[in-house]
């Protein structure tokens, strides 16, 4: 059975790899055939009636001189469109005013998270739903009617929650790149000083147009921390929407390329399943749902302080008296393997005593919610020892809290 | 498997970027595959050439049941056993079994001995055990998969592999070291 084995670890390693000249020589029908299919598709986009004029000859030179007759009325049309009044910024907030539908990507060279998102509002510009797939994370998240899908590959899994951190930091990636607040938060950042806008000349090769934006240190998008960047916004002539924004972060006096934001689609209505991730499970992918489990205590009256040291105490009250079913469902946890850590803590250590519970803490950022101090008498691989915990506690929903993480303090 | 998914409905709509990382991905597991079946740079090569351009050709109506690389790697083998019949129609023998093996200017990723001895005593197997070897090992397929995908009955998938590994094994003359 063993040689078995070794003879499949050693063909695995009996790979072969080409070099770059037989990489070239491949490339070159695939190029073809890549030109042909992206012809292809520009052709099937044209009305079928197109074809159908071209296909009966004694028609076809009327139809090409129609043709160039409307060619001619619409170049005229664009031409006195191009010679109208210069580019102002409050004709792309004008434009931008009743999307409902934006879609983008977002490549930065910097980092390993290039994002595509789909966001939608409803006709009251609220935000309805928003995808985000992590292109190379093999991860998609998806917000929708209040609660959250996420789907990864690595486990194979697609988990459903409803948490109002991952609610906030989803609504606030879709806000911060929402083009009708964005451009409305430049002209607000102007006028108080914090950038500087600058419009060029339209590009002779695309007729974008460049709008280069400054912003001093601390001031990008919605005021995180930030070294000094400048977006250059590329205008669409026409339309007045943006088409795609270059990002330079500031680096030791030198202007570095930090990605650039593709907006894909505007106002083109979603196939609503894209915001559903159920319809996306392999035959392998296992379903994990938290939704209605009730996760975390309920706050009732309580402030916040007070449901934090309440939801620590019970949680430790829990592991002590190993009841490990309610400890787990008052800490919470959105994926199999959280829950998992969280069992394996309670099932590795007996919480002998609990000496001191400490006072509740505003939780350092970027954590929200609560930090507690504890003072525990703990039995590890059979010592025995008095140390003291870190106990996150954060709000779940607008009314229960669970425990964010539990930690020993380093000492 | 979901960036392929993301990847294949990104060049599906004309996205040249999402069909070259597809590519970049796969092009040296499929030449594996390739030259792993037909023992042969060349054919290797244009095997793979021609799964790609047809991947192309066939990507507007192309749903992706299963896993991108098992899904291509079958194209491979399917590609790779018509190419060994038209040749046998037209009088050359399969390349594998007279000749010997031509591993430059495709190079083996990991150059050794015990490997050289390997390809050559792959390309001596019958082709249909080299093939479920490739798809397997190669392919990364489940042996569920192979048989689904090529039509045949799950014990004969097994068998074949296994007759196969027993041949390896055989004629590496038990100079097999982890």
């Amino acid at each position: 059975m063993k040689s078995y084995k070794i003879v499949e670890k050693l063909l695995s390693r009996l790979q072969y790899k080409s070099g770059p000249a037989e990489q070239d020589r491949m490339k070159t029908p695939i190029d073809e055939a890549w030109r042909r299919y992206e012809a292809e598709r520009m052709t099937s986009s044209m009305p079928r009636a197109f074809d159908w004029i071209f296909g009966v000859r004694p028609v076809k030179w009327i139809a090409v001189m129609i043709i160039v007759l409307i060619g001619l009325v619409v170049s005229i049309e664009i031409l006195d469109q191009s010679t109208g009044p210069a580019y102002a910024l409050e004709q792309t907030v004008e434009a931008v005013k009743n999307i409902r539908y934006f879609h983008f990507r977002n490549l930065d060279p910097r980092q390993n998270v290039d994002k595509e998102a789909w966001v939608e509002y409803d006709r009251n510009g609220r935000l309805k739903q928003v995808r985000v797939d992590f292109l190379r994370l093999d991860s998609v998240m998806v917000w929708s009617k209040g609660a959250t899908q996420y789907l990864k590959a690595e486990p194979n899994e697609l988990c459903l929650f409803e948490d109002m951190e991952h609610t906030d930091k989803i609504l606030s990636f879709a806000t911060s790149h929402d083009p009708r607040n964005a451009v409305e938060y430049l002209r607000t950042r102007e006028a108080q000083g914090a950038v500087r806008i600058e419009i060029g000349e339209p590009s002779e090769r695309s007729g974008l147009i460049p709008v280069n934006v400054t912003y001093e240190p601390n001031t990008y998008l919605i005021g995180a921390p930030a070294p000094q960047m400048r977006d250059v916004l590329h205008i669409d002539p026409v339309t007045k929407l943006v088409s795609y924004i270059n990002v330079h972060v500031k680096d030791k006096d030198l202007w570095r390329d930090a990605g650039v934001w593709e907006y894909l689609d505007y106002n083109q209505p979603f196939d609503p399943n894209i915001f559903d991730l159920e319809k996306e499970m392999g035959k392998d992918t296992t379903r994990f749902s938290t939704l209605g489990l009730d996760l975390g205590m309920e706050q009732g009256d309580m402030s916040d302080r007070e449901i934090a040291v309440k939801v620590a105490d019970e949680f430790l009250a829990a592991w002590k008296s190993k009841d490990y079913d309610r400890a787990v469902q008052i800490h919470g946890y959105i994926t199999r393997a959280n829950r998992d850590n969280v069992l394996q803590l309670l099932n590795t250590s007996d919480l002998l005593k609990i000496v001191e519970i400490g006072e509740a803490f505003p939780a350092e950022k970027p954590l929200r919610g609560y930090c507690l101090r504890c003072t525990l008498t703990l039995r590890q691989d059979g010592t025995t020892r008095q140390s003291i915990w870190e106990i996150h506690v954060r709000r779940i929903t607008p009314t229960r809290w669970r425990i964010g993480k539990v930690s020993p303090l380093k000492e | 498997m979901l960036e392929d998914r993301i990847l294949i409905r990104q060049a599906k709509r004309g996205e040249r970027r999402a069909f070259d990382r597809i590519y970049e991905k796969y092009r040296d597991t499929l030449l594996t595959v390739a030259m792993n079946l037909l023992a042969d740079p060349e054919l290797a090569r244009d095997v793979v050439q021609d799964v790609f351009v047809k991947f192309i050709e066939s990507l507007d109506g192309f749903e992706l049941r299963g896993r991108l690389r098992g899904y291509l790697a079958t194209c491979v083998a399917n590609r790779a056993r018509d190419r060994l019949r038209q040749m046998a129609r037209g009088g050359r023998v399969e390349p594998d079994r007279r000749e010997p093996l031509h591993i430059q200017p495709l190079d083996l990723a990991v150059q050794n001995e015990q490997l050289d001895r390997l390809a050559k005593a792959l390309a001596g197997l019958p082709y249909e055990q080299r093939e479920i070897i490739a798809l397997k090992v190669h392919g990364g397929m489940s042996f569920r998969a192979i048989a689904r995908r090529q039509g045949i009955r799950l014990g004969t998938v097994q068998s074949r592999y296994r007759y196969g590994l027993d041949q390896l094994r055989t004629q590496l003359n038990g100079k097999v070291e982890p």
